[in-house]
């Protein structure tokens, strides 16, 4: 993982910012292949959020989670959860997410994993981060090939949660929902607003005078390079050997 | 689901009024009813229970016709009594134990083994053609026993 400056990764500046977003006393969530939004959820638990309820789907550690997958989907389903992660193979400006096939759906390019309980999720967790350590043009598209799930509904859809914020290895993007689209919040240090207007396939509102994401604490990057790190060595190893943390 | 392009791949799935909230819309879908159904548990004993991974695989059983099991090891007590490790398939919802070790190959069956990455990795690159696909088929699958295949892919991870 590139190191942004000497002192931190962008995973690291990433789980700070994410970690801000988690609300103590609640019930925070993370799907497969989510190492940067485990880290920030488990950085919160340890600093700003100690009484969140931390549910990994697909853990089986109960240390991690200590109530299974399916039970997770259960809360979720009754409204009770309040954060959780989701990426996408495409994602496009107005939210909606592709897990499902690129190219033609009936003879694709690439045959996708799929949703798998994404769709239900998006509906009813209350807030849902989008995030991506690939911010590239093909993955965020004008329009997905194919909408796995949808990032707004109309008022016949009882759907009380949704998108609210997209965080990738670049910048953060509020998602307005009223607007149906996406609003530029921050460029992460050394990163300019010229490059993610670039790398991206749709449009999305800029105000003016973006600033930079916050940088972590020295405080965030040692409980990230202690605990958390503790704890994403065993639920993904490979995450820490490639440099996920910094030292 | 309403949004989502599933709802054009289904025609047999219904957009109706929610009678239940008045002014939303929700999706009916039909129950699945599977004329077979195909599970690898660690377990089953003389009577036909089954100690299975997941209670998800119980209703897979429970909602399907005949249902196959492959089994890890057949066991000589009652897992009705002693279903520590696992969740029960009670013996009225299975019609056929097979016993078949190691039968989750690539895949994993925890804690017994783990997934096979090599062979997955194999699998991932034979999958990129057709040509490729069909010389993985002709070295594991087509015209070899499952003794052969457990003898050969044992042979590389092992």
């Amino acid at each position: 993982m590139p190191f942004t400056s000497e002192s931190f990764t962008i995973g690291e500046l990433m789980a700070a910012r994410i970690s801000r977003e988690v609300r103590d006393e609640t019930y925070v969530g993370t799907g497969a292949a989510s190492p940067v939004p485990m880290s920030g959820v488990l950085l919160a638990q340890y600093s700003t959020a100690p009484d969140m309820i931390y549910v990994a789907i697909g853990s089986d550690d109960p240390a991690l989670s200590p109530i299974s997958g399916k039970e997770t989907f259960d809360i979720a389903q009754r409204g009770k959860l309040d954060l959780f992660f989701l990426g996408g193979a495409q994602m496009d400006g107005h939210g909606n997410i592709n897990l499902t096939t690129i190219g033609d759906h009936d003879k694709p390019d690439v045959r996708l994993p799929g949703a798998a309980g994404s769709g239900m999720l998006y509906f009813m967790t209350q807030r849902i981060i989008l995030f991506r350590m690939e911010h590239t043009p093909r993955v965020f598209v004008e329009d997905v090939d194919f909408i796995t799930t949808p990032g707004t509904s109309d008022e016949r859809v009882h759907r009380p949660g949704g998108p609210t914020m997209l965080i990738t290895n670049l910048c953060v993007m509020q998602f307005l929902k009223e607007k149906k689209g996406f609003e530029l919040e921050s460029v992460h240090p050394g990163v300019t607003v010229e490059e993610v207007v670039e790398n991206t396939g749709f449009e999305f509102g800029i105000p003016s005078n973006i600033p930079e994401t916050d940088a972590p604490t020295a405080e965030q990057l040692s409980i990230l390079r202690s605990s958390v790190k503790e704890k994403i060595s065993v639920a993904y190893p490979g995450f820490v050997e490639n440099g996920g943390f910094g030292e | 689901m309403i949004g989502a392009d599933f709802l054009g791949l289904h025609p047999e799935w219904k957009v109706i009024e929610d009678p239940y909230s008045p002014g939303e819309d929700i999706v009916l879908v039909p129950a699945t009813k599977p004329d077979f159904a195909l599970i690898h548990a660690y377990k089953a004993d003389k009577t036909g229970n089954v100690l299975a991974p997941s209670y998800d695989d119980r209703m897979v059983a429970q909602a399907s016709d005949k249902v196959i099991v492959t089994v890890e090891e057949i066991v000589d007590y009652d897992l009705a009594e002693d279903p520590r490790g696992g969740y029960v398939i009670p013996w009225p919802f299975v019609s056929t134990v097979v016993l078949s070790p190691n039968a989750s190959h690539p895949g994993a069956m925890e804690p017994a083994y783990d997934v096979d990455h090599n062979h997955l990795n194999e699998y991932i690159a034979a999958a990129k053609s057709p040509e490729s696909y069909k010389e993985y088929l002709n070295k594991y699958i087509i015209g070899h026993s499952e003794a052969e295949y457990q003898e050969m892919v044992l042979a590389v991870s092992h």
